[in-house]
């Protein structure tokens, strides 16, 4: 067939030397590489997750300084390591609450409010019980991993975290 | 716009539609992933990436769809 007659010429008449106009392919395979970069963002993500270590058993934790906490106040701790703040509240006398402070919206972290007796989270406005952490108001949609304490010799110590 | 080449870009764009649309998709998927990955929803995760990947698949699938044919050499 020669090169006057061939059919492509009279269905696509895009000369070679406007070659580099026609876009519409270049994008398309420019559309195709950034759907890859998404595959591989989403992978990444649930690859890092799954890095996260497995938590059969948790440390023990000591917290000396929770006697020395006012009924009312908070402060806040490192649990299970460093990097992971939890929120330890003294609620009365002899009883104490901790959660993790991370939101279970999109994780800022939460302030103890001692006058509404409730967890804030300050960016979208959502409140949690500070007797059991469910979710009373506001997006956050589950409640807040509550930190198990008891006493061992004196001394309230946090022995892991029920999501 | 001339009828043949309307009728010859025509698969192209239909083609550009549908990867516009996937992307859309694995955008929402990534968006939720990062937000199940903030709020420790593990079980979302996985899946996302699954359905993305599928994704990712079809439209490298439309963009060979695309690529130019092999013409004679004439120079």
């Amino acid at each position: 067939m020669s090169d006057e007659k061939a059919v492509w010429r009279s269905e696509f008449p895009v000369a070679w030397a406007e070659d580099d106009l026609v876009t519409r392919r270049a994008f398309t395979r420019s559309l195709a590489g950034l759907s890859c970069a998404s595959f591989a963002a989403t992978a990444a993500v649930a690859a890092r997750q799954a890095g996260a270590p497995d938590r059969a058993a948790w440390p023990s934790l000591a917290l000396p300084e929770a006697d020395g906490l006012a009924v009312g106040t908070s402060r806040v701790f490192d649990y299970p390591e460093p990097g992971h703040p939890c929120l330890l509240i003294r609620t009365g006398a002899d009883s104490y609450a901790a959660y993790a402070q991370r939101c279970t919206h999109l994780g800022c972290p939460v302030i103890y409010r001692p006058r509404s007796r409730d967890l804030q989270c300050p960016c979208h406005e959502g409140y949690f019980s500070v007797a059991d952490g469910r979710v009373l108001a506001g997006p956050p949609p589950r409640p807040l991993p509550r930190v198990e304490l008891v006493r061992r010799e004196g001394v309230l110590t946090a022995i892991g975290v029920r999501p | 716009m001339t009828a043949p080449r309307a009728r010859a870009i025509a698969p192209v764009q239909a083609v550009l539609g549908c990867l516009a649309f996937l992307i859309a998709i694995q955008f929402a998927l990534l968006g939720k992933a990062v937000d199940g990955f903030l709020a420790g929803r593990d079980a979302v995760l996985w899946p996302a990436a699954a359905v993305s990947g599928a994704c990712c698949g079809v439209a490298c699938w439309l963009s060979t769809l695309l690529s130019p044919p092999r013409l004679p050499r004439v120079c």
